[in-house]
């Protein structure tokens, strides 16, 4: 399946692989990881976390980030599955 | 992600993923205590920063003997759900230098692991390191498990032999007219495997509620019973909370002085649960709202366990 395909039939699979991306180079960058975990609001995190992502090449949207929250908070709820 | 020990200051193992080798999973926890009643609540309130919802780190369970050691257990804590261990561990964690862990999720996942014994009792003994690494400066250390873990104590006491025991235990009908107001996993049929409390899986799909939860208390404990040894102490929750002072905290090694003594008391008269309400004793309520199929499952399966108990 071409990529433009697969983004368009699975929205929130390419959301999950773009936020995975940006998750590998913060976990490797110390003062990046560092920045991140000081910011304690969505909104902040959200223009961070963009901004960030930018400067690594990353198109990185908040439908990406808020995909990666619905993820995650899904999954810990699934923990008993 | 992947993670070498030196990157994990600051994280916490918050669950384990079960695979060829099994995974342990951290959490960004830093600057927060394991200050609520449970576990995953505190994990929960890690989650309210961004970064520690969305960023996990990983590592091989096998890597976990690469980290600095943690704590020595000071004392664990093992119950029958709804005899006070909730108390007791809120009690223990008002002392200074304490860090008390109710019901850490990846040490049930361990002991419940698809391995064999061998396996599960060398990653018991990892995880449990691994959760107690000091952060803020604690030198004691207490894991309070789930009351279904009672039924692993023989893995636990090969993986911890001189680690001290304090098992908590009630009137099986105040705990089964608990469990029925509000079902723990254990008393959901299936929702654990049912050969961890000796039953048979095909029987529990047409057993009774009241004979299954009956059962499965009675699992409970029969396994402390089994398991008694000399650094066993046996509660029964009307001796709480004064045996916290009288023989729990000697059980464990612990010296409070009089103002965490004093923390201990003024916790004592808040519902362990739920801190913002005052505990309130509803034993005799609880007595009312019994069935008869309930009184007779709690005699039938648990009470001749619960006299021995008290005999201890």
């Amino acid at each position: 399946m071409r990529e433009r395909d697969r983004a368009r039939d699975h929205p929130e699979v390419d959301s999950l692989e773009q936020f995975a991306r940006f998750r590998r180079i913060v976990l490797a960058d110390p003062a990046l990881e560092q920045r991140l975990q000081g910011i304690a609001d969505w909104p902040s995190f959200l223009d961070a976390a963009i901004g960030a992502a930018a400067e690594h090449g990353i198109a990185l949207s908040e439908t990406d980030v808020l995909a990666a929250r619905k993820q995650a908070t899904r999954s810990w709820l699934e923990r008993w599955v | 992600m992947s993670a070498p020990a030196d990157a994990l200051e600051g994280w916490a193992p918050i669950r384990v993923h079960e695979g060829n080798v099994p995974v342990v999973e951290w959490c960004w926890l830093d600057g927060i205590g394991f200050d609520d009643p449970f576990f995953v609540q505190t994990v929960e309130r890690a989650f309210r920063t961004p970064f520690s919802l969305l960023f996990r780190r990983e590592t091989p369970i096998d890597a976990l003997a690469g980290l600095p050691p943690g704590l020595e257990p000071t004392g664990f804590i093992f119950h029958g759900s709804r005899c006070g261990s909730t108390l007791v561990s809120r009690m223990l964690a008002a002392a200074s230098r304490m860090l008390v862990l109710s019901e850490p999720l990846p040490v049930d996942q361990v002991l419940r692991a698809s391995a064999s014994e061998r396996e599960r009792t060398r990653w018991l003994q990892a995880i449990v390191a691994a959760l107690g690494r000091p952060r803020r400066g604690e030198r004691s250390y207490v894991v309070k498990f789930d009351a279904w873990n009672a039924c692993s104590l023989g893995l636990v006491r090969r993986a911890f032999p001189d680690v001290p025991w304090v098992f908590l235990y009630r009137d099986p009908l105040q705990v089964l007219v608990s469990q029925f107001r509000q079902r723990g996993a254990h008393m959901v049929p299936g929702a654990l495997d049912p050969v961890l409390f000796g039953l048979d899986r095909a029987a529990v799909i047409r057993m009774p509620p009241e004979e299954y939860c009956a059962r499965v208390l009675a699992s409970i404990y029969r396994s402390a019973l089994e398991h008694r040894d000399d650094r066993a102490f046996f509660v029964d929750y009307r001796e709480l909370p004064g045996a916290v002072f009288e023989r729990i905290l000697g059980a464990f090694g612990l010296d409070c002085d009089e103002a965490e003594r004093a923390r201990m008391h003024e916790l004592a008269g808040l519902n362990a649960k739920n801190p913002n309400l005052l505990f309130s004793p509803d034993g005799q309520a609880k007595e009312r709202e019994a069935t008869p199929a309930l009184r007779e499952a709690a005699d039938r399966w648990v009470r001749p366990l619960y006299e021995e108990l008290l005999a201890c």
